[in-house]
């Protein structure tokens, strides 16, 4: 029961919402936030009433799934090669960073390709096609000033 | 009258014509881009337009304004990614007519309640403008805040499901807006010492992440799951009308005049803008519709709301920058600008100096928005056929333009890293019941509440009174006590029946 409970996803994602709530509150406790220069407030005064508000909710949605009957189970599991695909997702922006747009276009697209089973050949035209298009309309275009990496 | 008709025939050259169809078109395209919003286009096109008289340069920009709005729609009704913050609440009804193979329906409906709105824009600004502007002008701080608030708790309609969930979701919300820079006291808070958060979270990118990446994921997880999803999206989808019928212009007529009516009055509200205006349109079709239920599965009012009530701040917006020279929102802060450029000083004075201008003005809006809703319906079926295309070629594509249109907004790597983070954290939530809606809408009205409670209390020695003792700021704060009210004993009704 007690490892059901852990691996539900809805208790660990208002879990995740109670720990935001808690470096919200902790945040504000910053002394240069509780002082009010301009207004009796401070700048912790907002920020600290929402993130208040959202610990007894946080709370009561875990209580609320706890009492719930087992067979509600929400969410559903992640298949790997979806992981895989965070993965890549939270990557393409040091991808960005290192490579510029054409390099995180061509591995992102490619990979991204790959996860949801296009052939390879499929996945290079793919790639290659997106990224020298998108980074032509935008870049040459709309003249907006795409990342060109710090390798280049 | 004599005045706008010689505004017309003023208008009615083929340069200016021309140059109204060119600018539609361009505005429609970046409009429909996700991450290039309307203030970016009409900002990129302001150098532009100095090379050509006053009135023609303002005619593009104008074009531009109510195009890029009207553009963004598209996108938020194929792929979930709203192509400028305003089209976002779009996607709660737009994105499952689609879904259901209504696409075409969905496009079709968005671009005549954009008509609508810049109609009812276009009527007020021509023949209201100064005493809108007047009263627009006795707002302040107090009044802000309740107008605010009251939209906030648009989030008991919208999640009248699952109240608790839209509450958190809302919270979350506001509470990432207080990252960054304090707008009162100027100290940083909640940066880590960090000069990439000290900017704060822009909400582009989370938008972009909320809705069209963890739409991404949902897609790719389908893909991977099921092998044949391909196959069975594009059995189910089929080119509808896409013109609406005259039974579902006569449905969604009256709340299309409503939307429309609140984005002009919204728009006219110096600091608003169309994101807003979409929003508490929206909530507000939601609370007076008999079919709530039918609400972000698809309904037609759905997607006519926020449209019009989006389109209809571009009419809204001209009025106190015209009148009183005060920009309604960040595209007519630009407008501004250029108009002081060309040597034009906005205010009562414009109206006598630069009468004929100003007439021409009206009259490129009004055709502007004429060749909007062509270029938009003339265009419906070239986008629903893309929407056709195997998903697994559509998917990179719009990842790739997910990754572009936030880096795009401030040219911030950490924006890209902010969209997929927000993707993914989207995606559990919404398969968790947890409506991007609310965390969106926090996230739009978080800095105005905030903002101005704190100037309110300022300006009142920090007495709260100060919010119930403006007849302006108490009406609305009272609805709000209502509409909570009310909500909340339906759900105490709700718990008690089931």
């Amino acid at each position: 029961m007690r490892k059901e409970i852990l691996r539900d996803q809805e208790i660990i994602i208002a879990f995740c919402f109670l720990v935001v709530a808690i470096l919200f509150l902790s945040g504000g406790r910053n002394p240069l936030l509780q002082r009010g220069i301009t207004d009796a407030c401070g700048a912790c005064f907002f920020p600290n009433l929402f993130a208040f508000s959202l610990i007894p909710l946080s709370i009561a949605t875990i209580y609320f799934r706890i009492k719930a009957a087992p067979e509600e189970k929400a969410g559903g599991a992640t298949p790997r090669k979806l992981v895989y695909f965070f993965l890549l997702a939270a990557l393409a922006s040091l991808i960005l960073y290192l490579g510029g747009f054409i390099v995180m276009g061509l591995v992102v697209t490619f990979l991204l390709c790959r996860i949801i089973s296009l052939s390879v050949k499929e996945s290079v035209t793919l790639s290659v096609t997106l990224s020298i298009g998108i980074y032509l309309l935008f870049n040459v275009l709309l003249r907006v000033q795409l990342p060109k990496g710090i390798f280049f | 009258m004599s005045q706008l008709l010689a505004g017309f025939s003023n208008f009615f050259t083929f340069q200016l014509l021309f140059l109204s169809v060119v600018s539609v078109l361009g505005g429609y395209i970046v409009g429909f881009l996700p991450g290039l919003t309307a203030t970016m286009a009409v900002a990129i096109l302001v150098p532009l337009s100095f090379s050509l008289p006053a009135e023609q340069g303002l005619l593009i920009l104008a074009a531009v304004f109510i195009s890029a709005v009207q553009g963004g729609s598209v996108s938020a009704i194929l792929w979930n990614t709203p192509g400028t913050p305003a089209s976002a609440a779009l996607c709660f009804d737009g994105y499952p007519m689609t879904k259901q193979g209504k696409a075409g329906k969905a496009i079709g409906l968005a671009q005549i309640s954009s008509f609508m709105g810049l109609m009812v824009g276009w009527l007020f600004l021509v023949t209201l403008s100064p005493a809108i502007a007047k009263v627009a002008l006795q707002f302040g701080a107090p009044e802000y805040f309740s107008i605010a608030v009251f939209g906030i708790s648009i989030v008991a309609v919208l999640c009248s499901d699952s109240p608790m969930k839209g509450w958190i979701s809302a919270f979350l919300g506001i509470l990432i807006t207080t990252i960054g820079i304090d707008p009162i006291d100027g100290v940083p808070r909640f940066t880590f010492d960090t000069v990439l958060l000290s900017g704060g979270i822009s909400y582009v990118p989370v938008l972009i992440g909320l809705f069209a990446v963890s739409e991404v994921f949902r897609n790719v997880k389908a893909m991977i799951t099921d092998p044949d999803f391909d196959k069975k999206q594009r059995e189910t989808q089929r080119i509808t009308d896409i013109i609406p019928t005259m039974k579902e212009i006569k449905i969604t007529f009256l709340n299309m005049l409503r939307s429309s009516l609140i984005g002009t009055f919204i728009g006219a509200l110096p600091g608003t803008g169309a994101d807003i205006a979409a929003f508490v349109a929206y909530g507000e079709a939601k609370r007076w519709s008999k079919d709530k239920e039918s609400f972000g599965k698809g309904s037609i009012i759905g997607v006519t709301a926020p449209q019009a009530g989006a389109n209809g701040v571009c009419g809204g917006a001209f009025i106190p920058m015209l009148t009183l020279g005060i920009p309604g929102d960040a595209v007519t802060a630009i407008i501004l600008g250029a108009l002081i450029i060309w040597g034009l000083q906005p205010g009562p004075s414009l109206f006598l100096e630069s009468s004929m201008l100003v007439n021409t003005l009206f009259a490129g809006f009004f055709v502007a928005s004429i060749i909007t809703l062509v270029v938009g319906l003339g265009l419906a079926n070239v986008f629903v056929k893309i929407e056709r295309l195997p998903k697994k070629y559509l998917v990179p594509c719009i990842f790739l333009l997910c990754c572009v249109g936030s880096y795009s907004i401030q040219n911030s790597i950490f924006d890209v890293f902010v969209a997929m983070f927000f993707g993914i954290a989207g995606y559990y939530m919404t398969n968790l019941g947890y409506h991007g809606s609310p965390f969106v809408l926090g996230m739009i009205l978080g800095p105005m509440v905030e903002q101005n409670l704190r100037r309110s209390l300022i300006m009142s020695n920090g007495d709260p009174m100060i919010f119930l003792t403006r007849p302006i700021s108490a009406f609305f704060l009272g609805v709000v006590v209502v509409s909570l009210a009310m909500a909340f004993k339906k759900n105490i009704t709700g718990c008690k029946n089931s």
